[in-house]
This record gives structure tokens, C-alpha cells and sequence, in this order.
């Protein structure tokens, strides 16, 4: 292989590298996995964030009412609030999730 | 038969005790150790020869660098960059503990709450101290969605607070779910391969098929909640850097 077929070579190396280079950016967003596994984490996000703000809200209800002694309003009060914190969550997951999809 | 959850039973290898506080090396610190040290030796080994053309270790040192470099840039962009070894760090740790706990007989330290909790809590907490570091007072506008009426302030920062304070929860107990439902899952059905007389005996290949299958899936969700983890964290790092 002499000099001049070589520089050719690299010379169109160099020129699918930034070709594929170009194209790298369109396809980013792919990256997380499409599919089924995608849908089975997002699955999994949603329920465990709804729970947890639930969960939160309750707990600091419960805890203001062994504090300040007003059982049972904090309880009911933050549960709600709770609630709806995690409602949040999941809203924002899903227009996430919504947003990666129509990137793709 | 052995109870399914014993699988997740500390125990201590060398009883430790400092101020009356147990800090013995247990099988769990045990994998954890095993996770850092296989995680250390395949990148150094992968990492050593610095090929142009990577062999076979080096190409998937290279994906996986490439894999978490995506998500620093796609989540949370050119800010992030400081942030990558921290990001590469914990998602490698959290993939190796999840993939050594499905080999026969090993420990998976990350179906505990201790486990997972204590690492989202050290993330919601640096992630908190860099977004009021970078913005001061500034970050808490994070808890009022600017644009909506001031009326509304009452009833929308309890929610936005409790939201927020809901990420570490969220982020620790779907790891440590997904994980201790799979292990139980798996030891539940191992035991109904015994119970109906062993592998290739006819009503045992059924759910042996099944173990089969769900040791597949296993793998798929261990490197789900890894993915899962770590693009979480640079969510929340996303959100403290640039607030909304």
C-alpha cells in the first residue's frame, strides 16, 4: 500500500467519522431503552412516586399532630396534601416521559 | 424449606463494636466490597491499554462511559460535566450490586432500605447544598411554580415541599422493591421446583421454564434500576443547577 492510497484512505475515514458524528445528535434521545423495558420503568416510577408522596404526607401529618396535639387534623389535612404532592409526581414523570417519545 | 426472605438476613463476618454502636463487617459490606473491587479491576484492566482500535473489555468500558456521558448530557447538559464521575460512579455500583446479587448464593446489598436510602439521602442532600450554594435564596423558588397566582402560595408550597421531600423515599424504595420483590420471586418459585420433585422430572420442569424466564427478566430489571437510578439523580441535579 503506498502513500497516496493511504492519506485516500484515512482521508475518507476521517469524512464517515464526522458524517457519523453528524448524525449522533439526532439519535440521543433514543438511548433509553425503547420498548417494553421503557414502559416497565416508567411503570415502576409512577407507582412508587405516587406512593411515596402518600406515604411523606402522612407521615408529617402524623407527626405534627404528636407535636402540637391536634390529632386528627394534621393527618387528614397533609394525607391530602400528600396526595396530591405525589399526584405531581406522576404527572411530571408522564409529561416526560411524553416529551421523549415525541423526540424520538 | 428455608423461608424466602432469609436470603436477606445480615450476617456479621467480623463483629465490630465502636461506642457501643455494632459496626461489624458484614455480608453485605462483604458484596459491597466485592462490587467496588470487580468494578476497580475492569476498569483498570479495560482502561490500561488505551488501544485506538479497544478490544473486547475496552469496548464495553467504552459503552458504558458513553452510555452514562448521554444521560449527564441529555439530563442535565454542559453544567453537568463536573458531576460525571459522581454519576458514573454510583450508576456502576448500583449495576454490579444488582448483576453480583443474582449469582447463586451471593448477598444483593441493595434490596436494603439501609442501603439504598443512605445513598438517596446523600444525594438529596448534596444535590440540595449545590442548587442553594449556585442560587442562594434564589433556590427555593423551586416550591412555587412562577406564573401561578400568589393566592395560591398557601396550598401550592406544602405540596411542592412535600414533593420534594418525597424524591430520596421514591428514589431508595423503588430500588430496594424492585429488588427484594425479584429475590423473593425467585427463591418462591426455586422452592416450587423442589416441592414438585426437581428440574427434569415433568411437573417440575414447569416451574423450573419459569425460573428460567424470570431469571432473564431479573437481569433486565437490575440494569433497568440501575439506568433508572442514576437518570433520577441527574434529574434532581438538573433541577438544582437550573431550577425550572
Amino acid at each position: 500500500m503506498d502513500d497516496r492510497e493511504r492519506d485516500d484512505r484515512s482521508n475518507r475515514l476521517a469524512a464517515r467519522l464526522k458524517e457519523a458524528q453528524g448524525r449522533r445528535p439526532a439519535e440521543a434521545p433514543e438511548r433509553p431503552q425503547g420498548g417494553i423495558a421503557a414502559g416497565m420503568g416508567v411503570g415502576a416510577k409512577v407507582v412508587v412516586d405516587l406512593v411515596a408522596g402518600v406515604g411523606l404526607g402522612v407521615g408529617i401529618g402524623w407527626a405534627l399532630d404528636w407535636w402540637l396535639g391536634t390529632r386528627p387534623w394534621g393527618t387528614v389535612a397533609f394525607s391530602v396534601l400528600g396526595f396530591v404532592a405525589g399526584l405531581l409526581n406522576v404527572i411530571r414523570t408522564a409529561n416526560q416521559a411524553d416529551r421523549s417519545r415525541t423526540k424520538e | 424449606m428455608a423461608s424466602p426472605l432469609e436470603q436477606f438476613t445480615i450476617k456479621p463476618i467480623a463483629p465490630l463494636e465502636i461506642g457501643g454502636v455494632d459496626v461489624s463487617f458484614t455480608n453485605s459490606s462483604l458484596w459491597m466490597m466485592i462490587a467496588a473491587g470487580v468494578v476497580s479491576t475492569f476498569l483498570i484492566v479495560g482502561s490500561h491499554r488505551r488501544a485506538l482500535v479497544p478490544g473486547r473489555l475496552q469496548s464495553a468500558l467504552e459503552y458504558l462511559y458513553n452510555i452514562v456521558g448521554a444521560m449527564v448530557r441529555d439530563n442535565v447538559g454542559a453544567a453537568g460535566r463536573p458531576y460525571f464521575p459522581f454519576i458514573f460512579a454510583l450508576f456502576v455500583f448500583i449495576l454490579f450490586g444488582n448483576l453480583l446479587g443474582l449469582i447463586p448464593g451471593a448477598f444483593t446489598f441493595t434490596s436494603h432500605l439501609a442501603v439504598t436510602f443512605a445513598i438517596a439521602a446523600f444525594i438529596f442532600v448534596g444535590v440540595t447544598i449545590i442548587g442553594i450554594v449556585r442560587h442562594g435564596l434564589h433556590f427555593f423558588s423551586l416550591f412555587f411554580p412562577h406564573g401561578a397566582p400568589i393566592v395560591s402560595a398557601p396550598l401550592l408550597i406544602p405540596i411542592e415541599i412535600i414533593s420534594y421531600f418525597s424524591r430520596p423515599i421514591s428514589l431508595s424504595v423503588r430500588l430496594f422493591a424492585n429488588m427484594t420483590v425479584g429475590h423473593v420471586l425467585l427463591k418462591v418459585i426455586g422452592g416450587g421446583v423442589i416441592a414438585l420433585g426437581g428440574f427434569f422430572i415433568l411437573p417440575g420442569i414447569i416451574p423450573f421454564a419459569f425460573l428460567v424466564a424470570i431469571t432473564g427478566l431479573e437481569v433486565m430489571i437490575a440494569v433497568i434500576q440501575a439506568y433508572v437510578f442514576a437518570i433520577l439523580t441527574c434529574v434532581y441535579l438538573n433541577d438544582a443547577l437550573h431550577l425550572h
